[in-house]
Order: structure tokens, then C-alpha cells, then sequence
């Protein structure tokens, strides 16, 4: 089959934000995989995260 | 304890099943051994009715089950209480689309049979991307109320990876179909964060992953029908279209479970203590209001029955005041609005509220205040997949404070920007791993379990 094109006004607006959205540079996906900065960064997410639980909710 | 099924499933790992990654074996295990080793007595069956003030021969409130293990299959049980905790989930609505889900010609990785199957389907697809066919592959929502949009999103981007992994990807176009108005909606109206000095929207951090991966985007779409190798649906502005695929993974929307429940004197009074979604009612804000008039005081606090306050309903099964995300109408009158997401860390904290309330009022005669957590005073930590693999799987590690935003407390987002976050890595994939194991370790009430927080 064809490839999809966008006809609605919503598919082709979603279509152009997506073409326009920010491309990561090859940098920024090396770091995104970089075991060192990960590493690092899941410390970092796990203390975030810790604190969003401990957060009051009463 | 009442369950319908024999095995418990950590259903987040579901995802990683249906494409492939992991065997139905590691996200299930038998539930029986576990109560028994904690003194706690499991019926295997399907509760159906809900008898709050008993019958006329005894008063006593009861639950009436349909058993379901092989040895008692169909016999009816009926159990006191003094207190019950309807903490069953969602149905699986597929019935609400014509043609969604395995019975039908869609897949989906709502159980881990399900994600088996779909693996199963998958790899057919790569089979067929292999010897040169082109496929187009449609992830998404099989219809206009679906909510869980953030595991549809998990499920595209790990489809995705499997197909560049297979090396067939420049044949495979990978199309995510979603009731969402934007992308990075989620169900919870979106997020905004700071990242590098700027504050960014969900939006544009997803349709940034979508560029880098190549994904296609529907948004704003109701599910009619999916038909063999074809789906139909509209969209907000009242345009219908029909869309082909190869393989479509399509989750349906929820309801409440099929429950029913009498008064004493054998009254239905289903609609008493129901809402039309078959959503237990709680002590939430139920009056119905515009958009415009939405307040964080709508959500619940306690998960108390209005109508009984023995009763609780945490996670999906209490009824939601309404959604979160804008609710939006097509010139139809189709309704295309996710409908609010309560499962993951949101359920835990709503489960052990009611275990907190019920501890103290066995201890206080059952006169103790009633705990609360509201889900627009809770924050919630969320990982979605985006790829698998110990060095070269990816997520997007997400917080949000709180769940529900507050325009009162919060007027600029709505939510506290220094407990709302996003970032995507390899740290997020190694961080939802790891949830995997503790969480199957704290289901499995193993040593120290209660020290892994929900």
C-alpha cells in the first residue's frame, strides 16, 4: 500500500509540528546512551522520583 | 482475597512481551502460594454482585462470586464482609469498537496472553518485511475514550526499535493512532518542564522523538470499526477516514467490571453505587460542569462508597469526576477525550490509603477519620519504554506534581514545575527494568518487600 499521506487539517498540522519538532544531534544521542552520563543521570532520576513519592498527598 | 485469575501479572512489562523481549513466564506467577504463605484466604473466582445491607435472612453485607478455578468452575460462592475494597481494574472494553481486539482483527498487549499473540503477529510482519514487502504497522487507541495512551506510545517505539533491529525498518511504516488532541497528552492534559534554561511542553518532546524515529502521527481519532486489513474513524472536526494496515495493535477503552448490587429487600440499586461506566462512585465531585470549572476538589480523597462507606474503590475501578485532559466533541457529537489515566503509582497510593483507613478503624471501632490521597495532591513518577536492551534500550523518565493540575496552586502550568520532569535515555529503560524485578518482588511479599515504595 501507499504511504500515508496527511489529508485532514489535524494530520497535516500534527504532520508539519513533528517536521518541525527538534532534532537531536548525533551528540545529544550519544549522551543519551553514554553508560557514564546514564549512569549518573538514573542516580539523579531515581532521587527525583523518590522525591515526587515522599511528596505529601493528604 | 477475590481474583478471576490464577496468576498475577506485572502488567507494564506486557509491552516488552509483545514484541518479543520477554516470555509470558516473567511477568506472571501464581497468586495462590503467596496468600497462603501470608495467612490470607484466596478464592479464585469473579465477584458479581455487591450486597451492601445483606438479604432479609442475613443482614450481614456479602459479595456473591462466580468461582473460576478448574476443580469449583462455575459454582457460586457468597462472602461476608465488614469491609470491601473493589480494587478490580478495568474491563477490557473491545465490545465498544466493532472489530477491536483479538477476537476481532486488532491485537493488543492489555494481558499477557494478549502481548503473546501479538509477538507472535509481530514477527509474522518482520517475516514479511524480510522477503521485501512493504507493511504499515498501526499502534494507537481503538477508541474516542481509551485512556493508557502512554503504553500505546511504549508499544510504537519498541515495535520501532524491533523493526530497526531486524533491519527491515525502511520497509515498515509505523503509524501511532491516538484519541489524544496532541501528541504528549497522555491523558493528563500534557506537561510542561524545564529542561537547559527553557520551559518545554510534552508536546513538543514527543513529536521531537517521533521526528528522530520516523513515526507517523493520527491524532484527535475515534475508532468506528476495524475491519480485516482496514479501520475506520473520525476525527474532531467530523471527518471520517479509512486507514489500511498489515498489523494494528489497538487498546480498547475501560469500564467498571460487571458488577450488580441489591439492597436488602433484593432492589437494584447498581446505579446508586455506579456510575454508567461501571465505575464504583466515591466521594468525588460528580456535578456535571464545563471545562472551564474543573477543580482539583472534584477528585476524590478517600475512595469511600458515598453510598457505604465500608466500601473502597482504588485505582481505575472508583468513578473519575471527569478527565483530565480537555474533554472535545466532534460536530457528530462523538466524544474523542482520553479519559483519565489511574493506574501505576497513582493505585498504589490510592490502595494503601484504604488499607490505612481500614487498619484504623478496626483499631478505633470503626469510627476512625478516613485517610486521603488525592490524585490532584499526588505526584506521580511515570517510565515509558522507548526501547529495550541493557546498552541500547531507551525510556522517557517522567514526574509530574500533581497528577491533576491545580491552576490555584500552580497557576502558570497547573503543576509544581520542580516536581515535573522529563527525560529520555538509556538510564530510563535501566530504571524501568528495575521496577520490573522490585515490583514483582514486593507482589510476591518477599523479605523487607513494604520497603519498596509505591
Amino acid at each position: 500500500m501507499d504511504r500515508l499521506t496527511p489529508t485532514s487539517p489535524a494530520d497535516v498540522a500534527t504532520t508539519e509540528r513533528i517536521a518541525a519538532a527538534p532534532l537531536p544531534t548525533g551528540a545529544t544521542l550519544r549522551l543519551r546512551q553514554n553508560l557514564l552520563v546514564q549512569l549518573v543521570r538514573f542516580a539523579r532520576i531515581n532521587l527525583r522520583m523518590m522525591k515526587v513519592i515522599s511528596a505529601k498527598h493528604s | 482475597m477475590v481474583s478471576p485469575a490464577a496468576n498475577w501479572n506485572w502488567i507494564p512489562s506486557n509491552i516488552w512481551v509483545g514484541v518479543g523481549r520477554m516470555t509470558t513466564k516473567q511477568v506472571l506467577f501464581p497468586l495462590a502460594p503467596i496468600y497462603r504463605r501470608k495467612g490470607i484466604t484466596f478464592h479464585q473466582g469473579l465477584a458479581t454482585t455487591i450486597r451492601p445491607e445483606g438479604t432479609t435472612a442475613d443482614p450481614r453485607p456479602s459479595v456473591e462470586l462466580r468461582r473460576t478455578d478448574n476443580a469449583h468452575q462455575g459454582e457460586t460462592v457468597s462472602l461476608t464482609y465488614d469491609y470491601l475494597i473493589n480494587a478490580t481494574g478495568p474491563k477490557l472494553n473491545f465490545a465498544a469498537t466493532p472489530g477491536l481486539g483479538p477476537d476481532g482483527h486488532s491485537w493488543s498487549v492489555c494481558t499477557a496472553a494478549h502481548a503473546h499473540e501479538t509477538a507472535a503477529a509481530l514477527a509474522q510482519v518482520i517475516t514479511r518485511l524480510r522477503s521485501g514487502q512493504r507493511q504499515r504497522l498501526v499502534i494507537g487507541t481503538g477508541h474516542g475514550t481509551c485512556t493508557c495512551e502512554g503504553a500505546a506510545f511504549e508499544y510504537t517505539f519498541n515495535v520501532e526499535q524491533a523493526l530497526r533491529e531486524a533491519g527491515v525498518r525502511e520497509l515498515a511504516e509505523v503509524v501511532y493512532l491516538t484519541n489524544e488532541y496532541e501528541l504528549g497528552d497522555f491523558g493528563v492534559g500534557g506537561m510542561h518542564f524545564v529542561q537547559k534554561g527553557f520551559t518545554q511542553s510534552s508536546q513538543m518532546w514527543t513529536e521531537s522523538l517521533f521526528r528522530e524515529r520516523g513515526v507517523r502521527a493520527i491524532t484527535q481519532a475515534h475508532v468506528h470499526e476495524v475491519m480485516d486489513g482496514s479501520l475506520r474513524y473520525e476525527q474532531l472536526d467530523g471527518t471520517e477516514h479509512t486507514l489500511e494496515f498489515d498489523f494494528a495493535m489497538l487498546l480498547p477503552p475501560f469500564r467498571g467490571a460487571d458488577l450488580v448490587a441489591y439492597d436488602r429487600e433484593g432492589n437494584d440499586i447498581t446505579s446508586t453505587m455506579f456510575a454508567p461506566s461501571g465505575f464504583l462512585k466515591v466521594d468525588a465531585d460528580y456535578t456535571a460542569k464545563p471545562y472551564e470549572q474543573w477543580s482539583a476538589e472534584d477528585w476524590p480523597h478517600t475512595y469511600e462508597s458515598v453510598a457505604y462507606p465500608n466500601i473502597f474503590a482504588p485505582g481505575i475501578a472508583f468513578a473519575p469526576p471527569h478527565q483530565i485532559s480537555r474533554p472535545r466533541t466532534s460536530p457528530n457529537g462523538t466524544v474523542i477525550a482520553p479519559a483519565p489515566p489511574r493506574t501505576g503509582m497513582p493505585s498504589g497510593i490510592m490502595a494503601r490509603t484504604v488499607a490505612e483507613t481500614i487498619r484504623d478503624r478496626i483499631a478505633a471501632g470503626g469510627t476512625a477519620r478516613a485517610h486521603g490521597a488525592s490524585m490532584a495532591t499526588m505526584g506521580a513518577a511515570c517510565v515509558a519504554s522507548a526501547g529495550s536492551g541493557l546498552r541500547n534500550g531507551s525510556a522517557a523518565a517522567m514526574t509530574m506534581f500533581p497528577v491533576v493540575p491545580d491552576y490555584t496552586t500552580y497557576p502558570t502550568t497547573g503543576r509544581d514545575q520542580k516536581g515535573t520532569s522529563g527525560e529520555i535515555g538509556l538510564a530510563g529503560h535501566w530504571i524501568k527494568f528495575m521496577l520490573h524485578y522490585l515490583f514483582i518482588y514486593k507482589a510476591k511479599a518477599r523479605p523487607l518487600w513494604f520497603l519498596i515504595p509505591e
